[in-house]
């Protein structure tokens, strides 16, 4: 019993001397899956902003890809979500229509938000505000098996008619395919309609009634029609074109630099002979960027400290050597200026890299703030489907499904 | 004549289930040439912290099977064998709690973690999920299978309810613990999205979210993954294995009681 009485005297003399030191600011911070490869990087991160700022303490939280809607959702729900959480566009444009982001744009000072990229600064905004400040970015760059090209005959396509031909030459000379694209899947389908010049989402409506649309619903159909596309490009996502490449049964891979790094662990004879090249825009001259941000909760506590935070994730310097650890391409002008994003020294890496650098003038994010994606996705999914089965013309499967997107959107 | 149609069809059918399986497994055991190797399990266990998640999910699994064993049985007992006010109403209310989807129970579940100080513990990984209607309704119906004439003697003996369900019951009912044990501990083993919401720190992950950990955003290692996900299935298997047949005497067991 007089222990216990020590123990809770002792409790309350802490209690009170814990009342009279100045007040900390905690802050947590979610990743995405960034253990425990660049656990180094984030934590000296934090801690040199721990330095810079005695009073303040950042919780670094790192969540995996495959939960966080549902771990993120949980806590804003309970009234805990964290303070500083990273994102792609389109889990911060349906967490900011839900309120639960704050905009970043009334807080940022105008330095700060100039150094952004624009086309990256734009890709956080949706509706009224800016949602999210730009992380790291990906472009899709061609990435290409010499040997599967060479044996067809081919060459590596600039534009989407080039990429027909050499799906033809593919096709015939070697039985594999040139490309897995991505058309089923994601919302990637409204991509390619934007690059070619659609107006596809004015932040209100959606708008697939454009010729540009039908064009490139007629092209895909015509290249599934023919086999020259697997048939699991209209269901299958990133992964499985991935694992197509890496088996060697598709000439052309669409994605980012860092996938040459995945090739290399799961296929190094395949990394001997790939090669990169310049994307194949589309009749815009435009292509897509992914955009990983960083978005400061609206329930957070400390939003000004949060966002100063989030700034100084995303600043030059910071960035600079988030790229020297990884193939993706900063957000802001000042870490891309630097020479490594224009030197020819070194192996395919390097010049994957140069070659999305450069790609980076050329593109924007194609489709802001589009709600309910994961919707919008199976939508879109089953009236390509429907178009490419004939079960409806081109015209009805993209006003059925413009309807439909329209109708859930407006809700 | 039919029998080698029904022969067929019941090959294809293993051919599915375990299909995928033998893949995965071949995938983990091959190098890139398609060479025999053990690499895959070295480096799965290096990269990830596999050790770790591993011990995590033993003490997470072995505390919810024991903890669902132990308190849902005492839930059952009264429920089977007892008689009193508001007994079928509670069985009820329990019973409805079969329709709610436990995902849709996440929000509350997860306020009311935080506020017992349970979050990114892995108290709160285990509490919530040890007891659960499926297992006392499973229970309910073994308790219900024993002669009730055992119950009398004993408490003409003098044995109080708590001595009788400690020592008359528990031990009748032993295949029906087997099967409800490997039950829970393979849905408890392979449980995704809870302990992901309900945990912070990577430390404290249970195989199957840290497992997530061998595909980064950057890289993913395919081989790896399939030789991670070998790790994560041998638990269950071999708990099966020395379990079976309890399991099947205990599953029985309850279907023919009428």
């Amino acid at each position: 019993m007089k222990k216990l009485n020590i123990i809770l005297l002792a409790a309350l003399l802490a209690a009170c001397s814990g009342g009279k030191e100045p007040q900390r600011v905690r802050i947590e911070f979610w990743t995405l899956q960034l253990k425990p490869v660049f656990t180094t990087y984030i934590e000296n991160l934090v801690a040199e902003y721990e330095k810079a700022h005695p009073g303040v303490d950042v919780e670094w939280v790192d969540v995996p890809f495959s939960g966080i809607k549902e771990k993120l959702m949980t806590a804003y729900l309970a009234g805990t979500p964290p303070d500083v959480v990273n994102l792609n566009v389109d889990m911060s444009a349906s967490m900011a229509g839900l309120g639960a982001l704050a905009d970043l744009d009334k807080i940022l000072d105008e330095n700060t938000k100039k150094d952004y990229l624009e086309s990256a600064w734009e890709a956080g905004r949706a509706g009224g505000g800016v949602y999210a400040v730009p992380w790291y970015l990906a472009t899709n760059i061609t990435i290409y098996n010499k040997e599967i090209i060479a044996k067809a005959g081919g060459k590596v396509p600039t534009n989407y008619a080039e990429l027909e031909t050499l799906a033809k030459a593919v096709k015939e000379k070697t039985g594999k395919f040139a490309i897995c694209p991505k058309i089923g899947k994601d919302t990637d389908i409204l991509k390619y309609f934007a690059m070619d010049g659609a107006r596809v989402y004015d932040g209100k409506k959606v708008d697939l009634g454009s010729p540009e649309a039908a064009a490139v619903m007629d092209y895909w159909k015509r290249m599934f029609k023919n086999e020259y596309i697997p048939r699991a490009s209209v269901m299958e996502d990133h992964r499985v074109a991935l694992n197509m490449f890496i088996r060697e049964e598709t000439a052309i891979f669409f994605s980012g630099p860092q996938f040459l790094k995945v090739v290399n662990e799961n296929n190094p004879s395949l990394y001997k002979k790939a090669g990169a090249a310049m994307p194949i825009y589309g009749k815009a001259g435009l292509t897509d960027i992914d955009v990983m941000n960083i978005a400061v909760t609206s329930a957070s506590k400390h939003k000004e400290q949060a966002a100063d935070f989030a700034a100084f994730v995303t600043n030059g310097p910071n960035q600079l050597a988030f790229a020297h650890l990884v193939p993706i391409l900063p957000s802001v002008k000042s870490a891309l200026s630097d020479k490594f994003f224009s030197s020819k020294e070194g192996g395919i890496e390097q010049e994957a890299r140069c070659l999305a650098a450069r790609t980076l003038l050329k593109s924007r994010v194609l489709i802001t703030g589009l709600p309910k994606v994961t919707q919008v996705q199976s939508i879109l999914q089953a009236s390509t489907q429907e178009v490419f089965m004939d079960k409806k013309t081109t015209a009805e499967g993209l006003a059925s499904a413009q309807k439909e997107i329209n109708a859930l959107i407006s809700k | 004549m039919k029998k080698p149609f029904i022969a067929l069809c019941l090959l294809a059918l293993f051919a599915l289930l375990v299909g995928p399986l033998l893949w995965v497994l071949y995938t983990s055991l091959t190098d890139f040439n398609g060479g025999l190797t053990l690499a895959n399990y070295a480096g799965a266990w290096k990269d990830a912290n596999i050790s770790r998640y591993l011990f995590n999910s033993v003490v997470v699994t072995g505390l919810t099977v024991l903890l669902n064993l132990a308190l849902c049985s005492l839930f059952a007992y009264p429920m089977a064998l007892m008689d009193f006010k508001g007994r079928r109403l509670l069985y009820g209310l329990l019973l409805a709690t079969f329709f709610v989807p436990w995902e849709m129970t996440f929000v509350p579940l997860f306020d009311v973690c935080v506020k017992l100080g349970l979050d990114n513990s892995l108290w709160g990984v285990v509490l919530p999920s040890c007891v659960n209607a499926m297992s006392i309704f499973f229970l309910v119906d073994a308790f219900k299978g024993i002669p009730k004439s055992l119950f009398e003697s004993a408490r003409m003996d003098g044995l109080s309810e708590l001595a009788i369900w400690r020592k008359v019951a528990m031990p009748l009912i032993r295949p029906s613990l087997a099967g409800l044990a490997i039950i829970n501990f393979v849905s408890s083993w392979s449980l995704f999205m809870w302990p992901l919401i309900i945990l912070r720190e990577s430390d404290k992950y249970t195989l199957t979210v840290g497992l997530s950990y061998l595909s980064g955003l950057f890289s993913a290692n395919l081989k790896f993954l399939a030789a991670g996900s070998v790790i994560a299935c041998v638990p269950s298997v071999l708990l099966f294995l020395a379990l079976q047949k309890h399991f099947i005497s205990g599953l029985v067991k309850g279907a023919v009681k009428g």
